[in-house]
């Protein structure tokens, strides 16, 4: 390259450099805005943020005192009520209980083992039991098909030593590598689709239910070229073996939990078996006594009556001899079956009696 | 032998969009070295870059690029050292054979056979043809043009053929317009590849505006239109309301005017950095005031390729009205089917070819003219022109868009009786006016003052607020599912 072209570029770039300097500023208020105002912008946020406190609390608690930790997405939060669980609990095993939930929206397993490994894996703060609850075919949330949201990841749940770790199992094209690291910089970039919600919500009028219409007719069109490629998914549970590994690793007793949904779904062999194999029982909460299609408003989640209902049945569940959360024999796996588990047949609908 | 599908697989492998991080990561190594390279080497760099580029979708296609250049490599240099006339015609008819053999094989064999056994089996004739089910290769459509302009050019005797192989094989392949145009024409590009690139000032800040509103297009009007066409072209037509069929016109015609207009301008913009100077392959196409004015915005490297060698090949309007309209209907059905090997491709470019013919006819009736002369309407007129001319493009677009004829007709019969606006539809029309709107605006500042860089000559606080507004875009409003360039399948 010759001294004229040289020149010439750099006197071009310093013609634009009041413009791209302008646009730097403009980047740089909202990223300072968004860290000041960013709780505001949804609940979730909130939630997350709470995680560090959540894990607090669990160090002030007595060594005496059995730790059950939660954790989900809104399922949880909508579904447990965590004192009353406590509560039945307490009374029905005469012993100290304390229960707490942590639950992000539209979480999983991805988001679920590097928060508990950031905020829980603690001497001070490791729960006792650490209760996962999940839904979907094949394994939903507990899978590795569950979709991985490099931004988030970046931003709440990992921290810098855990980028190794990230990259080579679960962030693994440049595309997302890009976006978790960026995601781990700005606080803008991270929340960009909480932004996008918000002000589209506020500027066009039934935006919501026109996204979940697309949404849903996108998700259809997924499935029809899936079957056109008769590509039949075999879901797989190599995150969900690290989170295991993670919580014997800390000696904590991991707890699934089908939860209940208004549609049918099955689970997965091959997580019945991760789940035999290491003796963590498996609650099946699909079909509940007393829970029935009409208790979910809005499609997904239980309202107040069911999750009381649901509270109930997971206290009964947890307090089981089965489940035998005061049991801490070394040989406990010989001791732990899986609690009200029977595969359902698919013709039958779960609600279709209530 | 191999079967055609190992050869070259079904698998649609992702090609490298220009909105990645992986181009973002190429374009640096490559421009990082480039800086530091003779005119030579920069030749040498680019069109290694442009085989890895192109390699990266799938390295197998990369020999149906090498069979295009040397074919017309050393044809153009045969037809370039022959006066016989037979010998060049003959020269000339292997370059044709080879692009347009490439392109029947990959593109069109697969449609064309169909139809052949669909109608022969209709007339009660059993009759199966065998299938080759292969991908379309990324960028064919606009590689082979481009090398097949070249050697008509050389054969017209109006560009000599290029001696060295390398610097014609840059041309051929060069990666910011490889795999969708603009279709460059050999008197600009090739003399820009054999001389030392020559910078301007302007360069820098003419490459970034280039590239900030590609992208904007792209990303933000494309990709987000792209999620309601998909809706609306994907629900059956008895669940459609008249305004959602509408929605689904209307986003469509800005889906692919920022997908195809975007992708030119990125491409723009990365050759401008690169010290090159590449056509204008859009101009504002909706504000067009009739169907000719349309195609001299819209895809203009395209129709300037249909013009030189096709329409004007054919006679042009040079033997009498009839067979003036007889050529446009020819370019614009064939201007068609090279978009693509459907009844529906077909169909777009009839119906162009029709309006091109019917607007010619009302042109050339005097009182039309005269109506047009009274200035005192002209701006009005202008406006309803405009309008006119959108919504018969739209028309276009939903042959050009519909699953089938049978679809297009239903939402077409839909749009005209059923004035119903669902809520869907009212939220999309919002959508298509956040997206969308801005675009139109700022296109219509632009045809006001007749300068597609005028952005580049006002003041720096007005270029820093377009600029931070498409950077606040582009960090909070990409779409959750990213899209291909449609045109990519051309």
């Amino acid at each position: 390259m010759t001294s004229s072209t040289s020149s010439s570029e750099a006197s071009g770039i310093r013609r634009e450099l009041p413009v791209l300097l302008m646009v730097a500023c403009v980047l740089l208020v909202t990223e300072s805005a968004m860290r000041l105002m960013g709780t505001r912008l949804s609940r979730d946020l909130v939630q997350i943020q709470a995680i560090p406190a959540i894990a607090e609390e669990l160090v002030g608690h007595s060594p005496q005192q059995v730790k059950i930790l939660f954790m989900g997405n809104s399922l949880i939060r909508e579904g447990v009520v965590a004192p009353l669980i406590e509560e039945q609990l307490c009374r029905t095993l005469h012993g100290p209980i304390s229960v707490r939930r942590v639950t992000t929206d539209a979480t999983g397993i991805p988001e679920w083992y590097y928060a508990f490994k950031q905020f829980f894996a603690d001497a001070a703060c490791v729960p006792d039991i650490l209760i996962l609850g999940f839904e979907g075919d094949g394994g939903g949330h507990l899978s590795d098909q569950r979709q991985v949201f490099p931004n988030r990841l970046g931003q709440h749940f990992c921290q810098l030593a855990d980028v190794p770790e990230a990259f080579e199992y679960d962030v693994k094209s440049l595309d997302q590598r890009v976006d978790f690291l960026a995601a781990s910089m700005s606080c803008a970039y991270a929340n960009r689709d909480r932004i996008q919600k918000r002000v589209l919500d506020l500027m066009i009028p039934d935006y919501q239910s026109a996204a979940r219409h697309m949404n849903a007719m996108m998700a259809n069109s997924d499935k029809g070229l899936h079957k056109q490629a008769e590509t039949e998914v075999v879901p797989e549970f190599h995150r969900l073996s690290r989170m295991i590994a993670l919580a014997e690793e800390n000696k904590v007793r991991l707890i699934f939990v089908a939860m209940p949904v208004p549609r049918q779904y099955s689970v997965d062999p091959a997580l019945v078996h991760v789940a035999s194999v290491h003796g963590i029982p498996l609650i099946d909460g699909r079909a509940v006594p007393g829970i029935s299609a009409d208790m979910f408003p809005d499609g997904y989640h239980m309202n107040q009556s069911a999750a009381t209902t649901f509270s109930d049945f997971l206290a009964e569940q947890l307090a089981s001899s089965e489940v035998a959360i005061f049991d801490s024999a070394p040989d406990r796996k010989s001791k732990i079956r899986l609690v009200g588990y029977e595969e359902p047949s698919q013709e039958s609908n779960q609600f279709s009696d209530k | 032998m191999l079967p055609a599908y190992l050869l070259f697989p079904l698998r649609r492998p992702i090609p490298m969009l220009f909105n990645s991080w992986i181009f973002v990561v190429f374009f640096l190594v490559v421009f990082g070295l480039y800086r530091h390279l003779s005119h030579c080497g920069q030749n040498r760099l680019l069109l290694v870059a442009s085989y890895a580029f192109y390699g990266y979708w799938d390295w197998r296609f990369l020999s149906l690029i090498f069979l295009s250049t040397v074919v017309d490599y050393a044809v153009a240099n045969g037809i370039d050292a022959s006066n016989v006339v037979w010998r060049r015609k003959s020269l000339l008819a292997i370059s044709m054979v080879t692009n347009l053999g490439l392109l029947g094989i990959f593109k069109y064999y697969g449609f064309f056979a169909s139809e052949c056994v669909s109608l022969l089996n209709s007339l009660g004739v059993s009759a199966s043809l065998p299938s080759l089910q292969v991908v379309l290769p990324v960028g064919i459509s606009f590689y082979t043009f481009q090398t097949m302009s070249y050697t008509i050019d050389v054969y017209r005797r109006e560009i000599p053929a290029e001696r060295n192989l390398l610097d014609f094989m840059l041309f051929v392949s060069f990666f910011p317009q490889l795999v969708a145009g603009p279709v460059e024409r050999t008197k600009k590009l090739l003399p820009q590849i054999l001389n030392p690139r020559v910078y301007t000032p302007a360069a820098f800040s003419e490459g970034l505006y280039h590239i900030v509103i590609g992208l904007f297009k792209k990303v933000i009007v494309a990709d987000n239109m792209a999620q309601i066409v998909n809706t609306i072209f994907a629900t059956s037509t008895t669940e459609l309301t008249g305004a959602e069929c509408l929605l689904g016109v209307y986003a469509f015609a800005f889906q692919i005017y920022g997908d195809f207009s975007g992708y030119s301008s990125m491409a723009q913009g990365i050759a401008r950095w690169l010290g090159f100077d590449l056509m204008t392959n859009f101009q504002m196409p909706y504000f067009a005031v009739s169907p000719s004015d349309f195609w001299r915005r819209w895809h203009i490297s395209l129709s300037q390729w249909l013009r030189d060698y096709l329409y004007i090949s054919l006679g042009g309007n040079r033997f009498g009205k009839w067979i003036t309209y007889r050529n446009l209907l020819l370019t614009m059905l064939l201007g068609g089917l090279w978009h693509g090997a459907g009844w529906t491709f077909i169909a777009w470019g009839s119906f162009h070819g029709v309006v091109l013919v019917l607007s010619r006819i009302l042109q050339r009736r005097p009182d039309i003219k005269a109506v047009g002369n009274r200035s005192r309407f002209s701006g009005l007129r202008t406006i309803a022109s405009q309008l006119v001319m959108f919504h018969l493009v739209c028309v276009g677009w939903l042959l050009f868009r519909a699953e089938n004829m049978w679809q297009a007709g239903d939402m077409l019969r839909l749009i005209a009786t059923d004035s119903s606006i669902s809520s869907f539809a009212m939220a999309g029309f919002g959508l298509l006016a956040f997206f969308a709107g801005p675009l139109i605006l700022f296109e219509f500042w632009l045809e006001k003052r007749g300068n597609l860089l005028q952005l580049l000559d006002s003041h720096w606080l007005v270029r820093g607020a377009v600029y931070s507004y498409c950077a606040l875009m582009l960090l909070f409003f990409t779409s959750p599912v990213k899209h291909d360039f449609i045109y990519f399948q051309f």
